[in-house]
């Protein structure tokens, strides 16, 4: 019995192997994995983009996309960097496109080919530095505030300062961002959040100590769930992620608090290594199309600077309390920037707030 | 005669700090909260959601190609390995046995870079390829040390026998040694797939464009993704990786019960 119970166990293995081996070897990079199909390698976040939308590109265009996915825009550099993989479309955060662009990762886009460039909101292509989108589409905008609970702090105007409120101790949660959580404090105190003054940094370093005193934690992922589940009163968040929340449970809403907040956009780039750089042209173009545009929105509660879309989102997630920030809001949010060797700064502040009792 | 309560106690307190954790993962899986209400549902809509979710099985798809692939290189080479050690004791073979532990104290993230670093340098292009050759370079020694272990109360007198007897070499090895060392080879299968399946930092450093893998997916899903949604894929995982180690554990008690038999 034994024997034909190793035979059985060989054959089910060798068989299990034969078709791995040939998945494994039908490659992931190759063009001939799909006969005569282009493929398409889009590097993003995960759950950020309608596939209904990614469907249409395939058919429209007769090819093939494949996803792959990062979790931080410094695990992406890292990838890109120590082999330029084929990888063709990349959605990084503003700061990491400059760093991008400095170090020749990225190529221009096509203006021909991506006309509906159009459609993005110029005041936001102003702001973000490159007026023409000569590099990048800026895309998701994610305004950082902040999830509150109704009905626990009520409606009251929202200001940074809650972090401060007693009577919300162990009830508040900070994002776990080393530019993020400075920046806020560094908003508060009414300085740039790309200072390199030592002064200001220190003094936004105090004023987190404090925070930290009266706050839960530093989180990202699991206080989402604690604000839903009334856990915690306050987050510092990002919109989509609390407005994803907000929509199903009307005790949440989301707020940019008075004295300002940061805002940051995930940018369509082409890499310089692209091997379909045609088709990735497309792909963005076919992105910035107000349809396609306030679909992804839908999926991902994060708007697009793309005023025709947004028209096109339907009431009811419009009228989410923070869902359609203001053209003030817009005009005077903080844009994180790449401070290069004066990265360093932030850590030490970071460090000395994480140490601090 | 008074038995002590300690065991009992430290294998409590042990169990608790490895599986408290795991139990609280799997039970906000199963977790939906009400609307508006400060209760929650019981659901199984997490579990749908991943199932139905193309980029999920996708990844799964990759993970268990790839698990299995790597599984079976790495017991073929494994198994040779583990003979040649317990076939010729020269000082070679020692020094093969000694760096046979080297892949399994080598912190992973060391073992990812230089990986990477090796294939950037021969111009291999990232892929599954890599993450199998990479997964294969762990666990291998795993396989020859398991092989290794049931070798140790083997009787070697049996192949002299076979091979006395007028059984050719693979003969002796398909009819006698083969059958003797099944249950660890499937042992070190199991576990080579299992190793394969979870790993997350050298598959991290080593995978190319349209190779995400069930752990990549899960550690990439903690910025943007639905924290339910990521308890339930893990949840998932962790029931495979359960269900494969029992197998291979039972695979490996099934031998201890024949050598005593023997």
């Amino acid at each position: 019995m034994k024997k034909s119970l190793s035979g059985m166990f060989l054959n089910v293995v060798c068989a299990l192997f034969c078709v791995s081996a040939l998945v494994v070897l039908s490659g992931c990079s190759g063009e001939n994995s799909t006969g005569a199909k282009k493929v398409l390698h889009f590097y993003t976040w995960v759950d950020y983009i309608d596939p209904e939308v990614v469907e249409e590109f395939e058919e429209r265009f007769q090819c093939e996309v494949k996803i792959d996915y990062f979790d931080s825009n410094e695990a992406m550099l890292a990838k890109i960097k120590s082999s330029n993989v084929g990888y063709d479309v990349i959605l990084p955060t503003t700061y990491m496109v400059e760093v991008m662009k400095q170090e020749q990762l990225i190529q221009k886009l096509n203006p021909e080919l991506v006309p509906n460039r159009k459609f993005i909101d110029p005041v936001v292509a102003e702001k973000l530095g490159d007026p023409n989108c000569e590099y990048s589409v800026p895309y998701y905008e994610g305004f950082t505030g902040l999830g509150y609970n109704k009905k626990e702090v009520g409606d009251k105007a929202f200001s940074w300062r809650v972090f401060e409120d007693a009577a919300l101790a162990r009830r508040v949660s900070l994002l776990d961002d080393m530019r993020e959580s400075i920046g806020a404090a560094l908003i508060v105190l009414g300085y740039d959040i790309n200072t390199t003054d030592d002064a200001q940094l220190n003094e936004a370093r105090d004023l987190l100590i404090q925070w930290k005193k009266n706050i839960a934690k530093f989180g990202v992922d699991d206080v989402k769930q604690g604000l839903d589940n009334g856990e915690f009163f306050v987050i510092h968040g990002y919109s989509g992620d609390i407005l994803q929340y907000a929509n199903e449970n009307p005790n949440i809403q989301f707020a940019v608090p008075r004295e300002g907040a940061i805002v940051s956009y995930d940018h369509f780039v082409i890499s310089s290594a692209s091997a379909e750089p045609e088709l990735a042209n497309e792909f963005i173009n076919f992105m910035c199309l107000p349809e396609n545009a306030a679909r992804n929105i839908q999926t991902t509660f994060f708007n697009v600077p793309v005023p025709e879309a947004q028209k096109q989102v339907p009431e009811e997630m419009r009228a989410l309390p923070g869902f359609m920030p203001s053209a003030e809001d817009i005009a005077r949010a903080h844009v994180v920037r790449d401070l290069g060797a004066d990265n360093k700064k932030f850590s030490r502040v970071w460090d000395e707030v994480k140490a601090a009792e | 005669m008074k038995t002590s309560k300690l065991p009992l106690l430290t294998t409590g307190v042990v169990l608790l700090f490895f599986y408290v954790p795991l139990a609280l993962m799997v039970v906000q899986s199963f977790q939906h909260k009400v609307p508006g209400v400060d209760a929650k549902q019981w659901t199984t809509k997490w579990y749908v959601r991943i199932f139905n979710d193309d980029r999920v099985v996708d990844a799964a798809m990759n993970t268990i190609s790839i698990g299995i692939t790597a599984a079976v290189v790495s017991t073929l080479l494994g198994t040779l390995s583990a003979m040649a050690i317990y076939r010729y004791k020269s000082r070679l073979q020692s020094l093969h046995k000694g760096l046979l532990y080297i892949p399994i104290i080598l912190p992973e993230i060391l073992m990812g870079i230089s990986l990477l670093i090796c294939f950037s340098a021969l111009g291999i292009e990232l892929g599954r390829m890599t993450i199998v050759a990479a997964h294969v370079a762990f666990c291998t020694s795993y396989v020859a040390i398991i092989i290794l272990t049931s070798l140790e109360g083997f009787d070697f007198t049996l192949v002299e026998a076979s091979r006395d007897l007028g059984a050719s070499w693979l003969q002796t090895f398909m009819r006698v040694l083969l059958p003797l060392l099944f249950p660890a080879i499937c042992a070190g299968t199991l576990l080579a797939f299992t190793l394969s399946l979870d790993d997350f930092i050298v598959t991290f450093f080593v995978s190319g464009p349209g190779c995400t893998t069930l752990p990549v997916y899960i550690y990439s899903s903690i910025k943007h993704g639905r924290p339910e949604s990521l308890c339930a894929l893990s949840s998932v995982l962790l029931a495979a990786t359960f269900v494969l180690v029992t197998i291979s554990l039972l695979f490996a008690g099934n031998k201890m019960v024949e050598s005593e038999r023997a």
